[in-house]
């Protein structure tokens, strides 16, 4: 009691602002000097006047023994209502002892004494203290002629007064009681709804969530013993897991058939909170009652089971089954269940959707891996296959060379002009397999980059040096700009020159006449374009983003007629990409393409 | 030339082999010849060549365990070797260079390739 002072409780200041116990004292004596004077004036006594002194010196004595009494007794009812009782016994021994009024009338007022400790209604109070005192005046006139003395008149308001004074006094230290604890009960529930909504949301773990459920479930309506029932999804009128609060056996799950536990069942079909009474086991299991007796079976004389729900979907139930027979349980407490099964059916609801979302990241990891296995081994393979077709390409290179050198003797002029196709063919292959290499090392992200600070010229002089096999078969040279003011570059010069001796052995291949146009121009940003057009076959628009793709060279009969791997604007792209640039296209079908390779001034 | 120097070219390939000889032999050296590391190492136990010729790709002992081994021995550190592999890359070129290699030839090769390294190993004009 009183454990809490900063709750305040309105109604209960004017006459308590007085510390209760000086109010009880000086009520007290106020009561002791009236009934001494009523005592000590009677003259009907059939008491000797030493037991009447003595009886006025116990009652003055009490008084003065109550002022070591703590203060917070009188908070008390186990105090207050016997002090109420001895005053009562007190005041009508003082009256019966002067006896000069029916004794029965004081009755009434002890009545109402002893009725405002139990009563709470102060106004009824008020109305029993007037109709006593009209009832005691009525019968006090009837019998007038016989009263002479004044002092029975005095007895009426001070009777009136000290039924109220008692009465009102009870009343409002219970009244207070009852707020507080009120209070203080609501704080509590509501502090514990509050861990309650934190913890429980916070825990995307099962287990951990139905732990701390059970612990704060437990807290407010102490059951002797505590279940969580979570419903399987496959069979959820069936199945389902059974959590206990089994103190020496770990909290987990058991696999129940939820048929055997009523208050679940009914639970589960209501969809609301069910109390049941005197289910016994035996009811239950009436062919094995020896077996019923051992099984964890949530079955109590009181038992209440409160669905686990959040939109619509039943999560579960929490079973509470209690030992007392006729267990009352509160509004309150009722409401506190469902509150907290509220909150465990959202975190449970959270709880499931994470783990549905960890498998299905658990299943595309999986898959991510294998793709990336399979990548791998696709890149592993095209690399020491490219390595492997070297070392054939080296004999047949290296023999031709030997032919052609005249180290076997000397050749005609035709089977010169044989030999060199077969050179030029073997040098095609050559090309293809360092495609090959090329992406498969792109593709592993191995590819390093050198980088340099250069001028673009050397870069096409070398261009011109090697694309001039191709250009003697063609009725044009390829021509090559530089615009005013294109700076120093800083960048992998070789990865550049593979992506330009691709694009524009295309542009030579794909052009039969016409004109085939390399220029460097500046580009916004600081960056530098390399722009190659010819005036080729073209590409149809809606072919354009594919022909990066890997493996694909165009249909369409004069393209099938080229060689390549179709691999070669696949690296291009990559290389380009990897060198902090970019290539865009532009094309016309029977007019001609554009490749602009944009580049970074400097890359790091 | 008053001596011919000797070159040995060690390759599991018969045919890079004989294409090497070729050239070689038409610029007036004496080549032999092994097919595997070890075949090599074992020559080398009763003759010291001026310069060797060695592949990377090898079944039983890898070329660049072949380089490690002849230039950690002190009798054979000496010798100047030529990688002459199918390994092309960048990395690859480095590493051989890192362990030991004195020059490196990607296959496929020209004969003024194979010809201007010895050249520039041997200390040698243009014969």
């Amino acid at each position: 009691m009183a454990t809490n002072p900063s709750i305040d409780i309105p109604g209960t200041a004017g006459i308590f602002e007085v510390p209760k116990k000086i109010t009880v004292l000086r009520l007290r004596w106020l009561v002791v000097i009236i009934c001494s004077y009523l005592l000590i004036t009677s003259q009907g006594t059939w008491l000797a006047p030493t037991s009447v002194h003595a009886f006025i010196f116990v009652y003055i004595l009490s008084n003065i023994v109550l002022y070591w009494v703590e203060e917070t007794l009188f908070d008390s009812s186990y105090f207050y209502s016997p002090l109420v009782i001895f005053d009562t016994i007190f005041v009508t021994a003082s009256l019966v002892i002067s006896g000069q009024v029916e004794t029965d009338f004081y009755l009434v007022y002890f009545l109402i004494v002893i009725l405002c400790t139990i009563w709470q209604d102060f106004r009824g109070l008020v109305v029993v203290a007037v109709l006593a005192t009209c009832l005691y005046a009525f019968f006090l006139f009837r019998t007038t002629h016989q009263i002479v003395d004044p002092s029975i008149y005095l007895r009426i308001p001070f009777l009136f007064v000290i039924s109220l004074f008692y009465g009102y006094f009870a009343q409002v230290v219970r009244a207070e009681k009852a707020l507080k604890e009120k209070a203080e009960q609501e704080a509590q529930d509501m502090a514990m709804i509050q861990t309650l909504s934190q913890s429980l949301p916070s825990s995307l773990d099962y287990r951990q969530i139905l732990e701390t459920l059970g612990d704060k479930i437990n807290h407010v309506v102490h059951a002797d013993k505590f279940y969580i029932f979570t419903v399987d999804d496959a069979e959820p009128s069936s199945r389902g897991l059974l959590f206990g609060d089994e103190k020496a056996e770990e909290f987990s799950g058991k696999d129940v058939d939820l048929r055997e536990y009523p208050t679940v069942q009914e639970c589960l079909l209501k969809r609301s909170p069910v109390i049941q009474r005197n289910v016994h086991p035996k009811q239950l299991f009436p062919g094995e009652p020896a077996g019923a007796e051992n099984l964890v079976s949530p079955l109590f004389p009181t038992s209440i089971g409160v669905p686990i729900m959040f939109r619509g979907e039943t999560h579960g139930v929490i079973l509470l089954g209690f030992n007392q027979e006729d267990r009352l349980l509160s509004s309150r407490e009722i409401e506190f269940c469902q509150i907290v099964a509220f909150a465990t059916a959202i975190a449970l609801s959270n709880a499931k959707k994470y783990e549905e979302l960890q498998a299905e990241a658990r299943r595309r990891q999986i898959i991510a891996e294998q793709l990336a296995d399979a990548n791998r081994l696709k890149s592993e393979y095209l690399a020491s296959t490219s390595h492997e077709l070297r070392t054939p390409i080296a004999t047949i290179m290296g023999y031709g060379h030997l032919l052609g050198d005249g180290a076997c003797g000397p050749l005609t002029q035709e089977q010169k002009k044989v030999m060199g196709r077969l050179m030029e063919n073997a040098r095609g292959l050559l090309a293809i397999v360092d495609a090959l290499l090329d992406y498969s090392k792109i593709e592993r992200g191995e590819a390093a980059l050198l980088v340099k600070r250069d001028d673009v010229r050397p870069l096409l002089d070398q261009l011109q040096r090697e694309l001039a096999p191709l250009e003697n078969r063609k009725p044009f040279k390829v021509k090559y700009e530089v615009e005013e003011g294109v700076p120093i570059i800083q960048t992998d010069w070789a990865k550049l020159k593979s992506v330009l001796l691709n694009i524009l052995s295309n542009a030579i291949k794909f052009t039969d006449q016409g004109e085939v146009r390399l220029s460097v121009v500046n580009a916004v940003n600081g960056n530098v374009s390399f722009v190659v057009s010819d005036s080729g076959i073209g590409i149809p628009k809606d072919l354009i983003p594919l022909i990066f793709d890997k493996f694909r060279q165009l249909d369409g009969s004069p393209a099938r007629s080229y060689e390549g791997t179709g691999l070669g604007l696949t690296i291009s792209k990559n290389l380009a990409e990897l060198i902090g640039g970019k290539i865009e296209v532009e094309s016309e079908v029977g007019k001609g393409s554009t490749f602009k390779v944009t580049i970074p001034v400097s890359t790091n | 030339m008053d001596t011919k120097k000797t070159i040995m070219v060690v390759d599991d390939n018969p045919d890079i082999i004989t294409i090497v000889k070729t050239i070689l032999e038409g610029k007036g050296y004496n080549v032999l010849s092994a097919y595997s590391g070890p075949e090599l190492l074992t020559c080398l136990e009763g003759q010291k060549p001026d310069l060797i010729v060695l592949d990377i790709m090898m079944p039983q002992m890898d070329g660049l365990e072949v380089l490690t081994r002849l230039k950690g021995a002190p009798d054979t550190s000496s010798i100047p070797v030529i990688l002459l592999t199918a390994k092309v890359q960048y990395e690859d070129v480095l590493g051989g260079y890192k362990l030991g290699a004195d020059y490196y030839i990607t296959k496929p090769f020209t004969s003024t390739q194979l010809v201007n390294g010895i050249n520039l190993l041997l200390g040698e004009g243009k014969s």
